[in-house]
């Protein structure tokens, strides 16, 4: 800071005083002349004098002069002037006044007794010390009523109301100010005294939210300074009216233009740029109340202009602040921010921690809704510290409540920024996840589908096996029944030739002719081939039947009937060789009747007979010889004549196989079955 | 069976049956009545050879013959190209072949066991 002229003899005077008082203290003896003079030349001094510091020392140096010449009211006077200057320390103000008020009520000066109690009062106030204060302002009321000092009166009252408005006693503030009032309008050159009363009821009607009683006190004010003609007070008290119009909502908007318009009248006749820019600003606020963006914007570009002209920080701040909230009022945050941010730095540079508070809470919220997280937390933060700074221990509950704002909002901010750094990692996470997320989800479907086919190829499986077992079950019940049905046939068939070859013997037992007696036994025997065949049929449970079992089989029965005969049997057949039934039959016939012709021809008293049979195949065909050691066919025999012979019987069953039979006489007898095997015909 | 192919004016009875034994049982009863039997065969081949060599008056047919074929299929074949009668032999069967073989409009069904005098009877009826 440059030291200006004026600050510069200041100080030379202020040195050369002390340096003087200095000199001059030793020569107290003296004589009191002297030092009536000297403090003499010190008043002279102190009017000369502006600097508070300076008018200090001084003070004191008189009062030090005072005191040797034992000049008390002098010293009361000084004391009670020091008080005066002292207004920036009330513990100060109120030593010194108590120090005047002491003298003074020593010497019974009532009227400075006022004035000393005023201060000391005052002093009080300036140190928060009410119920002191209060004390003092009634001893001043009782003082200046008994001097019917009016003056004093007022004065008193509008501490006492001071008093209550600052314990929150806002009726009896209100009253204080009424009887002061009351008074005011008694005595003469009231103006200002009554605009202070005035000013102080709009302050309180203000703070009590009533602002149409405020705007009231205000029309008043300016109904008073009409006169006057004090253009620039008519112009801020018009702007304050318009600021209390501007919360009242009690006036049209109309009206508000009307005292604003008025008050831009005041500030250009007053030449007060200022105040125009202020009355614009409040012109911006009331078109922006109304709606009137255009205006507002209108009106603020106004201010702007005039800002370097104001060069007023606090002013721009404000500004910058009005520009902001229209910016974002119009949903233009991008042009919202860098005004809040010069306002938030004004009032920084301003150590307004209030509204820096409040800008830092804006700024938390624009950003925020700008999603830049980053600096929306960096102003959270800014207005936590802040808030810190500023609340005091009686509003604990309120922190309490902001505090848990506070971390809700600081919680949703810091989620907010931790959500956008992971949307940014998941982002390119998710283009790699999405084709393979895609895979995942096209294989689950896949396999799904595949495992609906399997179950239901399952339930179709498990139906099909139900009803393949009931069907099985069927099956086999009727095979059960068909089993038992067959055993009966079977049963029913060897009955028969049972019952057949019993009819023959029953027929042969009547009879004494030899001949027949050999024809029915003949024919018992046929039927018993046949059976043997059925039986073995049985036995094989299929459709063939082994020759060589068979013809064992039969030889053996045909050697049971004829008892006493030893015989000796050589059979080269293969045991797995089979016919099917329909050759099986005649081939069992032919081998009967050779066997039996065997038995009954070949066989020698007390002789061995002895039977070949073999299998070989010939030219195609399967030949079945039988050979016995007799003496084989009467040299007479004629195959063709001898129709129902076994002979010729053996003649047309091996046609009926498809063959022939040979006979020659080698050493015995020896006939040949050539055959072939029909094609089994199964209807 | 010697010389009846020269018996013209007798009526010839062809028997087709797969067992010797009861064919020649048939031809001989036919024969004692005074009928010409010819020699019996046991397969489809045989007896249309035979039919073709002799144009029978009567034919006897078991359902069942030897081979693949079936008499009904001889009966079918015979039916088909000439109105010589027809008698089956045989055991009672399914629906299905009773069916068949009623298509080919049989005079006549043998059921076995049959005695001799039933074939006589019947016989004498188609061809007296």
């Amino acid at each position: 800071m440059a030291m200006t002229p004026h600050y510069f003899c200041h100080l030379v005077l202020r040195y050369v005083a002390i340096i003087g008082v200095l000199v001059l203290l030793p020569f107290k003896p003296f004589a009191q002349d002297n030092l009536k003079t000297k403090l003499d030349s010190l008043e002279l001094i102190v009017s000369e004098t502006k600097s508070e510091d300076s008018l200090v020392q001084l003070y004191s140096a008189q009062i030090i002069l005072a005191e040797q010449l034992e000049d008390f009211r002098r010293v009361a006077d000084i004391e009670y002037k020091l008080a005066l200057v002292s207004s920036f320390d009330g513990l100060e103000m109120q030593t010194h006044a108590q120090r005047a008020l002491d003298i003074y009520t020593d010497q019974g000066d009532t009227a400075n007794m006022a004035e000393a109690t005023y201060r000391v009062a005052y002093a009080k106030q300036l140190q928060n010390d009410y119920d002191s204060t209060k004390y003092f302002a009634q001893r001043l009321l009782t003082l200046a009523e008994v001097a019917h000092d009016t003056v004093s009166l007022i004065k008193a009252r509008l501490l006492l109301s001071s008093v209550y408005n600052h314990l929150s006693l806002f009726s009896q503030s209100l009253q204080e100010l009424n009887k002061s009032k009351i008074l005011a309008e008694s005595t003469p050159d009231n103006k200002s005294v009554i605009i202070d009363i005035l000013n102080r009821e709009s302050f309180i009607y203000y703070s009590l939210s009533e602002y149409d009683k405020s705007a009231e006190r205000i029309n008043q004010i300016i109904e008073i300074l009409k006169p006057e003609g004090d253009n620039r007070r008519l112009n801020v008290w018009s702007n304050n009216l318009a600021s209390v119009y501007s919360l009242c909502n009690c006036v049209s908007f109309d009206r508000r233009k009307e005292v604003i318009k008025q008050s831009v009248e005041y500030a250009k006749r007053a030449n007060f740029t200022y105040g125009k820019a202020f009355a614009y600003k409040h012109l911006a606020d009331t078109y922006r109340d109304a709606e009137q963006y255009d205006s507002t914007r209108y009106y603020l570009e106004q201010i702007e202009i005039l800002l370097p002209e104001i060069n007023k920080p606090d002013f721009t701040g404000l500004v910058s602040v009005a520009q902001g909230s229209y910016w974002s009022n119009v949903g233009n945050d991008p042009k919202a921010l860098p005004y809040f941010i010069k306002g938030y730095n004004i009032w920084e540079q301003l150590g307004k921690k209030k509204d820096q508070m409040d800008i830092a809470w804006i700024l938390n919220d624009v950003y925020r809704q700008q999603k830049d997280y980053t600096n929306a937390y960096k102003y959270l933060n800014f207005y936590v510290a802040l808030r810190d700074s500023l609340f005091s221990e009686a509003k604990i509950r309120e922190v309490k409540e902001l505090e848990l704002s506070y971390d809700f909002r600081q919680k949703q901010i810091t989620d907010s920024l931790k959500n956008e750094e992971k949307l940014l990692q998941s982002r390119y996470e998710t283009t790699l996840q999405k084709r393979s997320k895609l895979m995942v989800i096209i294989v689950g479907v896949a396999i799904l589908i595949v495992a609906i086919i399997i179950y239901y190829g399952f339930i179709r499986q498990k139906k099909l096996a139900e009803l393949l077992k009931v069907k099985s079950d069927q099956v086999e019940n009727e095979l059960h029944q068909k089993e038992l049905l067959l055993t009966e046939i079977h049963h029913r068939v060897k009955n028969n030739f049972q019952i057949l070859s019993s009819l023959l013997e029953l027929q042969a037992k009547g009879v004494d002719d030899q001949a027949t007696k050999a024809l029915i036994s003949e024919g018992k025997s046929r039927v018993k081939s046949m059976a043997l065949i059925h039986s073995q049929l049985y036995d094989n449970e299929g459709l063939t039947i082994h020759l060589a079992e068979y013809l064992q089989n039969l030889i053996n029965e045909i050697q049971k009937s004829f008892e006493g005969q030893t015989s000796e049997v050589k059979m080269d057949i293969d045991p797995n060789y089979t016919l099917d039934i329909d050759n099986m039959v005649p081939m069992g016939l032919i081998a009967n009747e050779l066997v039996t012709n065997a038995f009954k021809y070949a066989s020698q008293p007390n002789g061995l007979l002895k039977i070949q049979v073999d299998l070989k195949e010939e030219n195609g065909k399967n030949v079945l010889t039988f050979k016995d050691n007799g003496p084989g066919l009467p040299a007479n025999f004629d195959v063709k004549t001898a129709k129902s012979t076994g002979i010729w019987l053996i003649g047309r069953l091996a046609l009926q196989l498809h063959g022939h039979y040979e006979y020659e006489y080698k050493d015995g007898a020896i006939f040949e079955i050539h055959f072939t095997q029909s094609e089994f015909v199964n209807q | 069976m010697v010389g009846t192919e020269t018996l013209s004016a007798i009526k010839k009875v062809l028997v087709v049956e797969n067992e010797v034994i009861i064919a020649d049982d048939i031809a001989m009863t036919v024969a004692s009545i005074g009928f010409c039997p010819l020699e019996p065969v046991f397969d489809f081949n045989s007896a249309i050879e035979s039919y073709n060599t002799h144009q029978p008056d009567l034919v006897i047919i078991d359902i069942r013959l030897q081979g693949k074929k079936t008499g009904i299929e001889f009966a079918a074949w015979v039916r088909s190209r000439f109105n010589t009668p027809i008698v089956y032999i045989t055991v009672l069967g399914s629906k299905l072949i009773r069916h068949q073989a009623e298509l080919t409009q049989p005079t006549a069904y043998l059921v076995k066991p049959f005695v001799n005098q039933e074939l006589v009877d019947l016989v004498n009826l188609i061809l007296g």
